[in-house]
């Protein structure tokens, strides 16, 4: 199971990478689009600020998973 | 005289006895004077959060005109705003203090800012009156009811879990757990008795108001109750051996020993009961208004009866948990979620589909009406169909420039059956949202020690049920509207979210996160 939770890590570690490049380029292609509107504005500001350090979080937990830290004795 | 010496022995011999019934009786009772005072206050804080939401159509016109952008801008802001940013900013602020202080001072704090900031709602002009004024204030005092609720639930999760025996906390906390769903029940019972009452006109032109006036009357009394309770023994404890923390944030997110539980509880746990809880309630309301087309008191009706059918199972998983474990009950709920809800939602869709079903030709009827004021006129089309649903073509046409095209929509009524099967479909997924969120707040209270337990459980609940749940009817309704889309493709959010969760929990969540509280 230590194997595996080490393993999973390196997963989490990678989708979170993928996760802060793909949300803000997202935004900015919404943001950019002629249809966009205030509501867009809002609702795209809102989610980049406050997923980019959840994202950075879930970065972390693959780390702490990767250094074995939620390895049991 | 034989018979007195047994009579006086017996006595005697009951009376340790009955005293430590006494005392357990006591217990008791001190328990659930504790439980009912941290419910009703967590409950009349989710009244007034909802209450803006179920009345937000009658706010944008009191306070944010869609025809000014800037007042409509600050409409956005105070949707999402409160919801999802100054939810886990509230929970930071307030789980300090609570660590710091107190758990009883910080939640009275809690209630009192949400108490009157919902009262001062009610008395603000509207936009006709101080302009510009009007919505900056409605957004300022939407924050503030942000901020109370995210310092709310951490501090009556744990007041109450600290006073519970062990091995019963998941049962006591899991009242707690029942607030949400009841103070939605509350808001919109509120709302519809007080428009019943004064009539629709009324109620829209000065009515509305009753609602948030009478947060003030329901916050006295629940501070009045609140104030007569002790602080936590717990907390009463290490203070007294000096063992509070000095800087709870600190001792929360900048220690790796207690940094990693606090990503656990977000990833393994809070996330996924957040989209099973917000698809089960919010989202589900959502699909049965806009994309099935249900009229709106039968798609309010099915959502109340499922809620009230499901709730008292908070209170049995709660119960279950304390035998069987947090975890097994919390990560079935999610797995059945993951499994059941694409199947769950295209039999709902089918209950609308009117392509499947049989008009009874020369039974419908049309309706016409010109509305002077708005001018418009109305013209509803009512057809019935074998298996008793109607439907109403509602065409509404600009009478005074008959060039833009008539806007057409679609309203539907159930047959009698087809409702109660969609009650029966809404109450399978508050019931999954009564096994993820039932043991919740007992997993989160013994995941972390007292010293630090306010301000660690604070945050990942409210960033998952605030944000990950929160977002879900907005991020699942973009996803449908995505090009080729099917009306079930916003369900790979919460499905996608919830698999991750699960996988997270299954994994990593073991027996030594279960601390003894006590």
């Amino acid at each position: 199971m230590n194997v595996l939770k080490r393993l999973f890590g390196v997963i989490w570690m990678l989708g979170g990478f993928v996760l802060a490049v793909y949300m803000p380029y997202q935004a900015v292609a919404k943001l950019t689009a002629p249809a966009a509107s205030a509501e867009d504005f809002v609702f795209w500001i809102v989610v980049v600020t406050i997923f980019i350090p959840i994202i950075i979080g879930f970065i972390l937990f693959g780390y702490y998973a990767v250094k074995g830290e939620y390895s049991e004795a | 005289m034989a018979s007195k010496t047994n009579f006086l022995y017996l006595a005697d011999f009951n009376k340790p006895h009955m005293s430590a019934q006494s005392s357990s009786d006591l217990k008791t009772r001190n328990l659930w004077k504790v439980i009912t005072a941290s419910s009703a206050g967590t409950l009349i804080e989710w009244y007034d959060f909802y209450i803006f939401g179920s009345l937000a159509t009658i706010l944008s016109a009191q306070f944010f005109p869609k025809e000014n952008p800037t007042a409509a801008f600050l409409s956005t802001l105070a949707t999402f705003a409160a919801g999802f940013i100054v939810r886990p900013f509230g929970a930071l602020v307030f789980g300090r203090i609570g660590d710091l202080i107190g758990r009883k001072y910080t939640f009275l704090l809690t209630l009192l800012i949400m108490g009157g900031s919902t009262f001062a709602i009610g008395l603000i002009p509207g936009y006709a009156t101080i302009g510009y004024a009007a919505p900056i204030l409605v957004l300022l005092l939407r924050l503030l009811q942000g901020l109370a609720l995210g310092g709310e639930y951490g501090g009556a999760a744990t007041y109450v879990a600290e006073h519970a025996p062990a091995g019963k906390k998941g049962y006591y906390t899991s009242f707690i757990q029942t607030t949400a769903s009841l103070g939605l029940f509350f808001s919109l019972g509120v709302i519809l008795i007080s428009r019943f009452l004064m009539g629709v006109e009324t109620f829209n032109a000065w009515g509305w108001r009753v609602p948030f006036l009478l947060s003030a009357v329901l916050v006295f009394v629940s501070f009045v109750i609140r104030s007569k309770m002790k602080e936590s023994p717990l907390f009463e404890k290490i203070k007294s051996e000096g063992k509070v923390s000095q800087q709870p944030l600190k001792d929360s997110f900048g220690k790796k020993e207690n940094l990693k539980l606090v990503l656990l509880a977000l990833f393994g746990a809070t996330a996924g009961q957040g989209v099973i809880w917000y698809t089960g309630q919010f989202y589900a309301l959502s699909f049965i208004q806009k994309t099935m087309n249900i009229e709106f008191i039968q798609s309010n009706m099915a959502i109340a009866a499922g809620v009230l059918i499901a709730t008292p199972f908070f209170i049995v998983f709660g119960a279950w948990s304390d035998k069987i474990g947090r975890k097994k009950i919390m990560l079935a709920g999610m797995l059945l979620g993951i499994v059941l809800y694409m199947p769950i939602y295209k039999q709902m869709y089918a209950l609308s589909d009117l392509s499947a079903k049989t008009e009874i030709e020369g039974f419908g009827s049309i309706n016409k009406q010109i509305s002077v004021s708005t001018k418009t006129s109305t013209k509803t089309i009512t057809h019935i169909l074998t298996d008793g649903t109607q439907w109403n073509e509602i065409i509404k046409q600009n009478t005074e420039d008959e060039s833009i095209p008539p806007v057409v929509t679609k309203e539907i009524k159930l047959a009698q059956k087809a409702f109660w099967m969609l009650v029966l479909f809404i109450t399978i997924q508050v019931f999954l949202v009564t096994m993820v969120y039932g043991p919740i707040a007992a997993f989160l209270v013994e995941l972390f020690p007292t010293r630090i337990r306010y301000t660690s459980m604070s945050l990942p609940y409210h960033i998952g049920n605030g944000v990950f749940g929160g977002l879900t009817p907005f991020i699942a309704t973009s996803l449908t509207s995505l090009p080729g889309a099917t009306p079930f493709d916003g369900l790979w959010y919460p499905i996608g979210v919830a698999s991750v969760c699960f996988i997270i929990g299954l994994v990593y969540i073991n027996k030594t996160h279960q601390q003894n509280v006590n």
